[in-house]
């Protein structure tokens, strides 16, 4: 809905330059004549291998060795941490496999909204996908080649907290299968790695399946200033080559938070 | 933008990409222009804008996100302009006011309140401002541009605009005495 703001705002913005003066464009494009383009290739290896200027030095050989050992001592300790940490029994052997079609009984229901909210809207495959991530960046690219096969978010939002200018709020359930369970943990660890950027909370997540993380701000960085009792909170844990997700921000309740989780591990596990 | 265009310059067609900046070069500084609100800023940005695009075009994986990928350069290098610009003595030139093409249904003090109201936004809250109400955006093309979650979004925006509400209601109030005392 359009307002009086809105349109003084856009008639405001419609004021000031729109032509690009020659001497910037001439400028640029002799910069261009003289400047090579990014090598992909070497961006594309840099990326995968980020090497210091030490591990350079060692020779591949002992590279190899000591990544061996070291996969080999992290797979132990972590064998012994989980089986310390009173985890589900069949955790370590337990690994079941999901396709897209599984999606849309794993996400919560549009028809079974959480308490005082509403269905807003179902996003499929990308768009899904850019609601975790954002899109057409290091990280959307490294999660699609990570395996990514599809993906299925459904949002909900309640009128009764929302504030003016659509900052509600807002629940998000979201899924996604990928084409192994490795596959699906190296998407966790990108996507964690993204997160830790946005909420330093970050912590490991374990309760069901095959580890994950969460985090918890309240308030939250983002809330409006009027609105102190706000925050943000998800959970995003991996479960075979699957990834689930729930986010919730504004007035939720951390409870209920877990609530929703159970309720789409319930339905993985259907 | 044609994808052939984007697909030519990608493999290093230097014609193809001064065609594509011949095409590009006035929206990007329309937009740098409401971001920075400097002439000389604006075009310094959309001069570096145009250079990282040819240096990283063999990045882009899919042409068709070329639009949201060129908008995202921009704004980082308009972000970069300001913190430049932070550094610097502060040299403010406001836009004229007796500009003719300015819309008539927007007061001198409505378009000084704003212009004040929005330097003091981050250069964050701007492009999301920008993206919306200049652009056209909805959120998730926001979010898509910005590289960022779309409820970091919804709250920047809604940052902004109370901020700018704020200018604007900073303006009545102060006007209101003096039309009571008249």
């Amino acid at each position: 809905m359009s307002t009086d703001f809105d349109e003084r705002l856009r008639a405001w913005l419609d004021d000031g330059d729109d032509v690009l003066p020659d001497l910037y464009l001439n400028a640029a494009l002799e910069q261009v004549a003289r400047l090579a383009q990014r090598n992909t290739r070497s961006a594309a290896v840099r990326r995968y291998l980020p090497m210091s200027g030490l591990a350079r030095t060692v020779n591949s050989g002992a590279r190899l060795v000591a990544a061996v050992a070291a996969v080999a001592i992290v797979a132990i300790a972590a064998a012994v941490a989980l089986t310390t940490a009173g985890l589900p029994i069949g955790f370590l052997g337990s690994s079941p496999h999901f396709m897209p079609d599984d999606l849309e009984s794993i996400v919560l229901s549009p028809f079974d909204p959480p308490d005082g909210a509403t269905h807003t809207t179902t996003l499929r495959d990308v768009e899904a996908l850019v609601d975790a991530v954002g899109a057409d960046t290091a990280t959307w690219r490294a999660v699609e080649r990570s395996g990514y096969i599809d993906s299925r978010a459904e949002v909900f939002a309640s009128s009764e907290f929302s504030l003016p200018d659509g900052a509600g709020r807002s629940v998000t359930s979201w899924a996604a299968v990928f084409g192994t369970s490795a596959d699906a943990s190296d998407a966790l660890g990108i996507i964690r790695a993204w997160s830790e950027k946005w909420h330093p909370s970050l912590t490991s997540y374990a309760r069901w399946g095959d580890g994950g993380i969460s985090f918890e701000e309240m308030p939250s960085p983002w809330a409006p200033p009027d609105a102190a009792d706000w925050g943000e909170a998800g959970l995003l844990w991996r479960y075979g080559n699957l990834l689930m997700y729930v986010h919730a921000w504004g007035d939720y309740d951390a409870g209920e938070l877990e609530l929703l989780a159970q309720g789409m591990q319930t339905g993985a596990d259907q | 933008m044609e994808p052939i265009l984007v697909m030519r310059a990608r493999r290093g067609d230097r014609d193809a990409f001064a065609d594509i900046a011949a095409a590009i070069g006035d929206r990007l500084y329309a937009v740098a222009h409401r971001i920075l609100r400097d002439r000389e800023l604006a075009g310094d940005a959309t001069q570096e804008t145009l250079v990282k695009i040819w240096q990283e075009l063999p990045t882009l994986r899919e042409v068709d996100r070329f639009d949201a990928w060129s908008h995202r350069l921009l704004i980082n290098a308009c972000r970069d302009e300001l913190r430049r610009q932070r550094r610097t003595p502060s040299t403010v030139h406001l836009l004229p006011h007796d500009d003719p093409v300015a819309d008539a249904s927007l007061t001198v003090a409505d378009r000084d309140q704003l212009e004040r109201g929005f330097r003091r936004l981050t250069a964050d809250q701007r492009a999301v401002v920008i993206l919306q109400y200049y652009l056209d955006y909805s959120l998730a093309e926001i979010a898509t541009t910005l590289d960022l979650p779309i409820g970091t979004v919804r709250s920047r925006l809604h940052y902004a605009k109370r901020a700018l509400r704020a200018a604007l209601d900073a303006d009545r109030r102060a006007a209101m005495p003096r039309r009571s005392s008249a």
